[in-house]
């Protein structure tokens, strides 16, 4: 549950303020940033999960998610998002405070069927780049209800090697540069989806065994490599190997997945990611950020 | 497998709860077309909530094409002989705030006045995004269009501070292009996030001179491609920024395909460069691509380079044969053609110039 939150719904939260922006100045923009500063708030509920995570608890914040992802996407499915109007804010950080507590309350690990859910979504984005959200929602509420089917271990699975914050970190640096290339036209979404159909195939069995070896590494490395990469025709290639990468670094992270530390990276690495494409100019930096620029 | 079943009913049913009834967004983005006179416009863009199905193709002569949720809908392409072997664009930018109103109506007069066959307005079109501010601005553009002065609009970086609303009224083409007779015009959004390109509208900007094959081009961005360099006046007035991503390569293909002009604002004043980069305050008549800043339409009025001109105005570019033959105005004491200069607001149309 941990990669839904991260992916369908911080992603798609940073995608849709890069994209009809955020100034951090209205008190809508404020509320849009609690399931972020929640994020703080969990070690110390994770310590006592017990007490704060009664399964009654988790099934309400999952129809919560359900509800408040139906209730935006009811609203805007179609329309431009005014990230400055309150109303529709409460509901995205609505979503998003829920969605979370239903993947602090349920640490299991995610499957390959997880992330090929993560990639049906993403690629709804070509539709309406907030469709996501609707992925976050509903899959919150599968989670919390136990219908979203647990990982099986694989043979290979080495302990953890990571503590997660560099690879989610890169993450959240190349992943989102589809969506910063694309901007308005639905084409972005589609390298996206590919990233998470190339981490669907790096938790499968075979590719587990194969990918261990690998050293973390030489997975960053690679990611890195991919930043500068960036070409729109090889697009889906391109987010195909990004997710084997990615994928392969997301098993080594411990378990159960510290979320606070991964969200924390993630949007870091996001919000450096717009700040060096919207930047492009910077001396030195600007052959890298855009391959030929 | 099996255990995915419920999962996928509940996600399916989730978005057809949000897709159904069936909804449908029609955008008519200011690409240049006709005004809907007849309650039929040459080009439509459609958005459906689920994906392939939307409206009836309303007329058998119209091209339509599916992408995902989107329909274009298309009529006839402007024939090149209604342009005629003589023809002007005029280009204008930096339009005016509230309280402006007058300029940008009497903007809107002189071209009905000067007829030419498109204005291009270049970005910074609404510096206020508030819906009656943008009703007003659409208005005026629809005043042009009544009259078959067609409008081709690409956003600049102030219309990012109310990026919905400017959508909902100009629609959400970034890159695109128009044909008018023998003329094309290439449009580049150079705003999203801040001054910048992207390898996917360099890649569709390649494709589409390939595509032009001899014809005319102009290239329309807002964002100038060069620095004022060592002609800058002073600090430049805390301005002078340019395209941050892709300019060389961008110059490069311009020189290639013989792009006439590449047209932008965003100084408040006017400049003309070579593909060196270089200011052309010395003459109008060099050879290659010109890339061409235009002063501001209503907003103030700056000092960027040592061009000591600063006024409201806008562009004239004419056209003969196909080429771009004239692109400055004469202004007292300059040599003609004048370099640089664009037309003085009110100089076809006098009564209330500002």
């Amino acid at each position: 549950m941990s990669a839904l939150w991260l992916f369908l719904y911080l992603g798609t939260l940073v995608h849709g303020l890069a994209l009809y922006g955020f100034d951090g100045r209205s008190p809508a923009q404020l509320v849009l940033l609690a399931p972020l500063a929640a994020l703080g708030l969990l070690p110390a509920l994770r310590t006592h999960r017990g007490t704060f995570f009664p399964p009654w608890s988790r099934r309400l914040a999952g129809l919560a998610a359900l509800a408040f992802a139906l209730a935006f996407l009811r609203l805007h499915y179609l329309d431009y998002w005014d990230t400055d109007h309150l109303g529709f804010a409460l509901l995205v950080a609505g979503l998003g405070l829920a969605a979370l507590w239903v993947a602090a309350a349920d640490p299991q690990p995610e499957g390959p069927g997880t992330w090929v859910w993560i990639a049906v979504w993403l690629a709804a984005g070509f539709l309406d780049p907030l469709l996501p959200f609707l992925g976050a929602g509903v899959g919150a509420c599968a989670a919390a209800f136990g219908l979203l089917p647990a990982a099986v271990a694989g043979p290979a699975d080495a302990p953890a090697r990571s503590r997660g914050f560099l690879s989610l970190a890169l993450l959240g640096l190349v992943l989102p540069k589809p969506w910063w290339d694309w901007g308005l036209e639905p084409d972005g979404a589609l390298p996206i989806a590919a990233f998470a159909l190339g981490a669907a195939l790096a938790h499968s069995a075979n590719a587990r065994v194969r990918l261990a070896r690998l050293p973390t590494g030489l997975l960053h490395g690679g990611m890195a490599l991919l930043f500068v990469l960036y070409w729109p025709t090889f697009g889906e290639v391109w987010g195909l190997l990004l997710g084997l990468l990615g994928g392969t670094a997301w098993l080594r992270l411990p378990e159960p997945r510290p979320l606070a530390r991964l969200g924390t990276a993630l949007a870091t690495g996001l919000a450096l990611s717009f700040a060096l494409h919207a930047n492009a100019w910077l001396p030195g930096l600007r052959h890298l950020i855009w391959l030929g620029n | 497998m099996r255990a995915w079943v419920a999962p996928g009913l509940l996600g399916a049913a989730a978005f057809l709860a949000v897709a159904l009834p069936l909804r449908q967004r029609l955008d008519f983005p200011r690409t240049g077309q006709r005004a809907r006179l007849d309650g039929q416009a040459p080009q439509e863009l459609w958005r459906s909530s689920l994906p392939w199905v939307g409206p009836a193709v309303p007329d058998p002569l119209c091209r339509s094409r599916w992408r995902g949720n989107q329909r274009f809908l298309g009529r006839e392409e402007l024939p090149a002989e209604a342009l005629g072997e003589r023809f002007r664009i005029v280009h204008a930018c930096d339009f005016p705030f509230p309280g402006r109103e007058e300029i940008l109506r009497h903007f809107v007069d002189e071209m009905l006045d000067l007829r030419p066959a498109a204005v291009l307005a270049t970005g910074d079109i609404a510096y206020d995004t508030s819906e009656a501010w943008l009703d007003f601005v659409a208005s005026e553009f629809r005043r042009l269009e009544a009259h078959g002065v067609r409008v081709i609009a690409v956003p600049g970086n102030h219309e990012r501070k109310g990026w919905a609303p400017w959508l909902r009224h100009f629609g959400p083409v970034g890159s695109f292009r128009a044909d008018l007779g023998p003329l094309t015009v290439l449009s580049l959004d150079s705003a999203h996030g801040r001054n910048r390109l992207t390898p996917s509208q360099l890649r569709w900007l390649e494709a589409e001179l390939e595509a032009a094959q001899g014809r005319p081009v102009l290239v329309q961005v807002h964002h100038p491609l060069f620095p004022p360099g060592s002609a800058q006046h002073g600090d430049g007035e805390g301005t002078g920024g340019r395209l941050g991503a892709y300019r060389d390569r961008l110059v490069a293909l311009c020189q290639r395909h013989g792009v006439a002009a590449v047209l932008s604002g965003h100084w408040h004043q006017d400049a003309v460069f070579d593909a060196t980069g270089t200011l052309r305050d010395d003459r109008a008549d060099f050879p290659g691509p010109k890339f061409i800043v235009t002063t501001s339409l209503g907003d103030s009025t700056r000092r960027v380079t040592r061009w000591p001109h600063t006024y409201y105005g806008y562009r004239i570019l004419d056209f003969e044969d196909g080429r771009l033959v004239r692109y400055t105005h004469p202004l007292p004491g300059l040599p003609q053609p004048a370099p640089m200069a664009s037309t003085p607001l009110g100089t076809h149309l006098k009564a209330v110039a500002p």
